[in-house]
């Protein structure tokens, strides 16, 4: 072979990510199990653990974490590029079936393994649009183009659950938009929840059932009222408020304040308590305390287990004066008083009232 | 704030492979994508020749480029080096591949794209046969896509009037156009545009004076 060949067109060789054997990392758990009839891979999430992933098919756990770059530039210490890693785990991961789970930017990294491989199930908790460049929050890759086109192929492959926090600012950006439900998606579910679908999913028993049954769980998961279908706590025109309004609240000028009034009204009536808390918080800084006590103890009625609504609405009664509040506002808080700060404004509340 | 006078603003070149900062014409320090790499990919990008579960072949790729096409396009992806020439990376499986004596063991229709790094060079008088197994080997509608030098059928170096027609249209008998225009006796069309070639230039951080050079690295060439 001639040199011109060599020196024209390949490179030095680039490091490839180790094989599929037990070892740790900074940024890379591998932990292979007897008898294993999967390989759960798990990005930037603590599920499943190892009594999870023993339910039914027992199974191996690859888990990567990378929570700056987020998975822009493949793992840190296992795989030096996004390429490298999914060329791994087409074939360094072994012959078992792989079921994928991640949430936030390992979320869209799931769905991308989704969309790519082949004999997966996924779990796509919560998936963002951080991989994607310019704004657009169609699931793309930033090297890659948009990989849901990409995928609109192969439908056959889509056996997986997207799960989103219908109470979350973040998943209402999802849910504002039609473009982002495409089969890539597969089965689109939404949790009453704020902030960490997995440990919601987790305290309700479902994080099993999805794994071992992927889209035929969700049946059962809905009868139980653990979740519900894609938009059924608001529609997409209300997430596209919900979304709106939360970029307005974090914009600085006169021109946001006002959307973010504008959208709060509009909407004053959608009983979304993670809406009605975005919308206590816009009231309140626009000193409409008693309406902002309205909105925030609507979040609470629904979402009574989420201390940031409760914190909120205990602040607000307290701005108020009003004793009932404060006295309601005290008893909502009680479940939170091991946590930095909320045994003085319970305090403070139970004075007041 | 303006800059200080005398302070030139040096263009930013990114890899489109990576990301990462890189300096004209140089192999990106990060992934190692070659100019080469990075103008093929774009080529196939920018001219949308990749889809799910079409099969490509691919002869003599870089190391980022056959990283990037196995991990998008999985078990489609036919990477290929000459016989005996170690693979640049180890999580992509190669095979050997001799274009000038087994393009036409390559079995009819069998491929989608069909890229040629660079081993086009190597076969000689032997292109026109070549280009004629790879054509019979392509799916209808399929793309063939070279890269380096080629030679004419008197067995010189043609890239100079490659150059040349891919910029100005011409059909000189010695040119590349000419060549594939005889051998599958058929019209072909040459692409990218100047516009994309420009694009893709700029974007692949190559200098844009090598324009004429590096435009038959970009040839294209679409079955009708």
């Amino acid at each position: 072979m001639s040199d011109v060949i060599s020196d024209a067109t390949l490179t030095p060789a680039v490091a490839s990510p180790p094989p599929l054997v037990n070892g740790n990392g900074p940024n890379h758990r591998i932990a292979l199990r007897p008898g294993a009839g999967c390989t759960y891979i798990a990005f930037n999430t603590d599920a499943p653990t190892a009594a999870e992933a023993s339910v039914g098919t027992t199974g191996n756990i690859v888990r990567f974490t990378d929570e700056v770059e987020r998975f822009a530039y493949g793992v840190q210490g296992f795989a030096d590029s996004l390429d490298a890693l999914i060329c791994w785990l087409r074939d360094g991961s072994g012959e078992l079936p792989m079921r994928l789970v991640g949430e936030g930017a390992g979320a869209s990294l799931a769905l991308i393994g989704g969309i790519l491989l082949p004999r997966v199930h996924f779990l796509a908790v919560n998936p963002c649009p951080s991989l994607a460049i310019g704004g657009d929050l169609a699931l793309a890759h930033p090297f890659w183009g948009n990989v849901a086109a990409l995928g609109a192929n192969h439908p056959s492959h889509q056996l997986g659950v997207t799960a989103i926090s219908a109470w979350d600012p973040a998943g209402a950006t999802i849910l504002s938009r039609d473009e982002l439900l495409p089969p890539a998606f597969g089965t689109v579910i939404e949790l009453p929840c704020r902030g960490s679908g997995i440990a919601y999913l987790r305290r309700k028993n479902a994080l099993s059932p999805l794994f071992e049954h992927g889209s035929d769980a969700v049946r059962e998961l809905r009868d139980g009222g653990v979740l519900e279908r894609a938009q059924a706590y608001g529609t997409q025109r209300q997430f596209r408020a919900f979304h709106d309004a939360n970029v307005a609240l974090w914009a600085k000028g006169p021109s946001p304040r006002s959307l973010a009034m504008r959208l709060v009204e509009r909407e004053a009536a959608w009983t979304n308590p993670g809406w009605q808390y975005l919308r206590a918080t816009v009231l309140r800084r626009e000193r409409l305390l008693p309406e902002a006590l309205t909105a925030a103890s609507l979040a609470v009625e629904s979402g009574a287990g989420v201390v940031e609504f409760c914190v909120l609405y205990g602040r607000i009664a307290r701005e108020v004066g009003d004793g009932d509040a404060a006295a309601r506002a005290a008893q909502v808080l009680e479940p939170f008083l091991r946590q930095r700060g909320i045994p003085e404004l319970r305090d403070s509340l139970l004075a007041l009232a | 704030m303006s800059e200080p006078a005398g302070v030139v603003q040096e263009a930013a070149h990114t890899c489109p492979f990576c990301a990462h900062r890189l300096d004209l014409d140089d192999d990106c320090g990060h992934c190692g994508a070659t100019p080469q790499d990075r103008l093929g990919w774009l080529a196939l990008t920018g001219l949308r020749l990749l889809q799910p579960g079409f099969s490509v072949l691919h002869h003599l790729p870089g190391a980022a480029m056959a990283r990037r096409l196995y991990a998008l396009l999985g078990r489609h992806y036919h990477p290929t080096l000459p016989p005996g020439m170690p693979p640049p990376i180890t999580d992509v499986t190669f095979h050997a591949f001799d274009p000038a004596s087994q393009a036409e063991a390559l079995a009819p229709s069998s491929y989608r794209v069909i890229i040629i790094g660079a081993g086009l060079y190597e076969c000689g008088a032997a292109v026109p046969a070549v280009l004629e197994a790879l054509g019979t080997a392509l799916s209808p509608g399929g793309s063939l896509l070279f890269g380096g030098n080629v030679v004419d059928a008197d067995g010189g170096i043609a890239h100079k009037g490659l150059a040349a027609t891919a910029m100005t249209g011409r059909t000189g008998v010695s040119s590349f156009a000419g060549m594939i225009r005889r051998q599958f006796k058929r019209d072909c069309r040459l692409r990218p545009g100047m516009g994309l070639t420009k694009e893709m230039i700029d974007a692949a951080a190559v200098q844009q004076s090598l324009l004429r050079r590096v435009t038959p690295q970009t040839l294209f060439w679409c079955q009708a």
